[in-house]
């Protein structure tokens, strides 16, 4: 028995409308009237309006899917068939190296973006969510950027639960106000176009519950054999990459063995050190 | 409360003597079959006494505590805690330099001793056991047990049990072809059969081929490790038992690519210090 799969591209202009790849439905975003929120708004307002059938895979990708993952509705569509009876979400991520070398999305988004963690903790703590995101191991079942997975929407529904703490905290809606809250994940980063500290909270609401909830069964494309690689030097030889994120599985399975941590830590700073920030 | 029952094997005067605290004595004083090493008072213990089907079962040699560096106790508490996490086979099993540079143990056992894998496909393919090419079996933590040193619920050690009387019945009065390889000398010390070191792998390959026993491996990490130049990289070895897992788990060729670029690190390094 097929598993149903809808895929929706995201257009904000009449250039990424008319890019429609083949197999996609359009999710229009043409008004974009809250480009702050990036595709956190058109999804959240497909989640919120439309009827969802329980047992269909929905994703919603930006019009970059394809260029960034190197994969198409036809390889989606195989993954969902290959393991749809078996999970609720697949991930569909590129840049491997980003899954690879950081213990989770939130150390990664540090990394980039000074402050996203102490903005995750403060959300997570309003949101009632007792876990130090700093701590959390991710490999690659549980990372994934950009939003590109695919779900049931049990998970959607979840996802969007969660998105709604965030989205009330930075509307200003959220009982009680926490302006100091609103002002740090609101606050601009260097990322184009000065996009707020919310949208990489947003986009890591995946990875956290896939992290934190185990009930979420989860499968990865693998994202070593397609998708972008930041130069061609890793790409050649992403053995690094292979190694580092197979420590995090391991100390994922066996927390309490402390060799994976150390074999990890070292490989990491071996391969940060000297990576312009 | 889980009742687990550990055994410690004594050959001779010596070892009987050396029995450690909170170990069973398993009785192997007439050792009137050598040439089995630790099968033969197993075996014994197994097809003559009644076993409790809600206990663990564990039989060691006598230098058990000294290549694992553990004690009864901590043995018997790793126990409980896995038979709290659901597990029915909890292994102990030293020297992960040996575990974790290999594919699998098979190929372990050709590399110290060539023609080691084609005489256990004979006793396979004689026994009518299905099983994929042995050099091409994945083993990580999870699966690889040398020395027999692993405490099991009567079920596995049943199976275990009826998969060693194959490779016993071969050896005593099998068919040349196939038994030949199986008794041919090693050059471990004693000149060991290969059928011993055979033995020693079954545990291994119910783990890897049966994927409804659920296994806890202890820290082996933490353990001894071996006497060869392989223990000289621990860092190579986490990484790639680690590379292992993630093969086994997720499937991607990838992972077993990095681990033959970390092995060959492993070997370039050793001819580099040569």
């Amino acid at each position: 028995m097929s598993a149903p799969l809808r895929l929706f591209h995201i257009a904000y202009s009449g250039e990424t409308a008319a890019a429609l790849p083949p197999g996609f439905e359009l999710l229009d975003n043409l008004a974009n009237p809250r480009p702050d929120w990036y595709e956190y708004a058109p999804v959240r307002r497909f989640l919120l309006e439309e009827p969802l059938d329980e047992r269909t895979f929905y994703g919603f990708f930006s019009p970059k899917f394809t260029a960034k993952t190197g994969h198409t509705h036809a390889d989606v569509a195989a993954l969902v068939q290959r393991h749809g009876a078996a999970v609720d979400v697949l991930l569909f991520s590129a840049h491997a190296n980003q899954i690879a070398f950081f213990l989770n999305v939130f150390e990664q988004g540090e990394f980039f973006h000074r402050g996203l963690l102490d903005a995750a903790r403060g959300w997570l703590a309003a949101a009632g969510i007792g876990v130090d995101p700093a701590a959390l191991v991710m490999d690659v079942r549980q990372i994934v950027y950009c939003n590109f997975f695919v779900a049931r929407p049990a998970f959607w529904r979840r996802w969007l639960a969660l998105g709604e703490t965030l989205y009330a905290l930075c509307e200003g809606t959220a009982s009680p106000p926490r302006p100091e809250l609103q002002r740090q994940l609101t606050t601009a980063t260097d990322y184009r176009g000065a996009a707020q500290m919310k949208i990489f909270l947003m986009e890591r609401i995946a990875s956290l519950l896939l992290a934190i909830e185990p009930q979420w069964r989860s499968v990865a494309a693998d994202p070593y054999a397609k998708g972008l690689w930041p130069n061609e030097a890793l790409r050649r030889d992403p053995t690094d990459a292979i190694v580092s994120d197979a420590l995090k599985l391991a100390l994922r399975q066996q927390p309490q063995w402390s060799e994976y941590a150390s074999a990890f830590g070292s490989l990491r700073r071996r391969i940060l050190q000297g990576v312009a920030r | 409360m889980t009742a687990v029952h550990l055994h410690q094997i004594a050959y001779n005067a010596a070892t009987l003597a050396a029995v450690e605290p909170g170990y069973a004595v398993l009785d192997n004083l007439a050792n009137s079959r050598p040439d089995w090493y630790e099968y033969a008072p197993i075996r014994r213990f197994l097809l003559d006494e009644p076993l409790d089907d809600a206990a663990f079962y564990g039989f060691f040699s006598p230098k058990f505590g000294r290549k694992t560096g553990l004690a009864h106790p901590e043995v018997v508490a790793a126990v409980k805690r896995a038979a709290e996490a659901g597990a029915e086979v909890v292994l102990f099993s030293p020297q992960p330099d040996m575990g974790a540079f290999f594919l699998n143990v098979y190929e372990q056992g050709e590399t110290f001793d060539p023609g080691f894998i084609a005489a256990c496909e004979g006793w396979l393919r004689h026994a009518g056991i299905a099983h994929p090419p042995l050099a091409s079996l994945v083993m990580d933590t999870r699966q690889v047990v040398f020395s027999n040193y692993f405490v099991a619920r009567p079920a596995f050690w049943r199976r275990w049990l009826a998969v060693n009387e194959t490779l016993w019945a071969l050896c005593e009065s099998g068919p040349e072809p196939v038994r030949a390889p199986l008794v041919a000398p090693t050059t471990y010390p004693g000149a060991a059969q290969r059928k011993v070191f055979v033995q020693e792998r079954t545990a291994s390959l119910l783990l890897t081929i049966e994927p409804q026993w659920r296994a806890w491996p202890a820290n082996p990490f933490r353990m001894g490790w071996s006497g060869s130049r392989l223990r000289e990289h621990p860092e190579l070895a986490v990484m790639s038992d680690a590379l292992k897992r993630a093969h086994r788990d997720l499937g991607y060729a990838c992972y077993l690519q990095a681990f033959g670029v970390l092995r060959q690190r492993f070997v370039t390094a050793g001819r580099t210090a040569a």
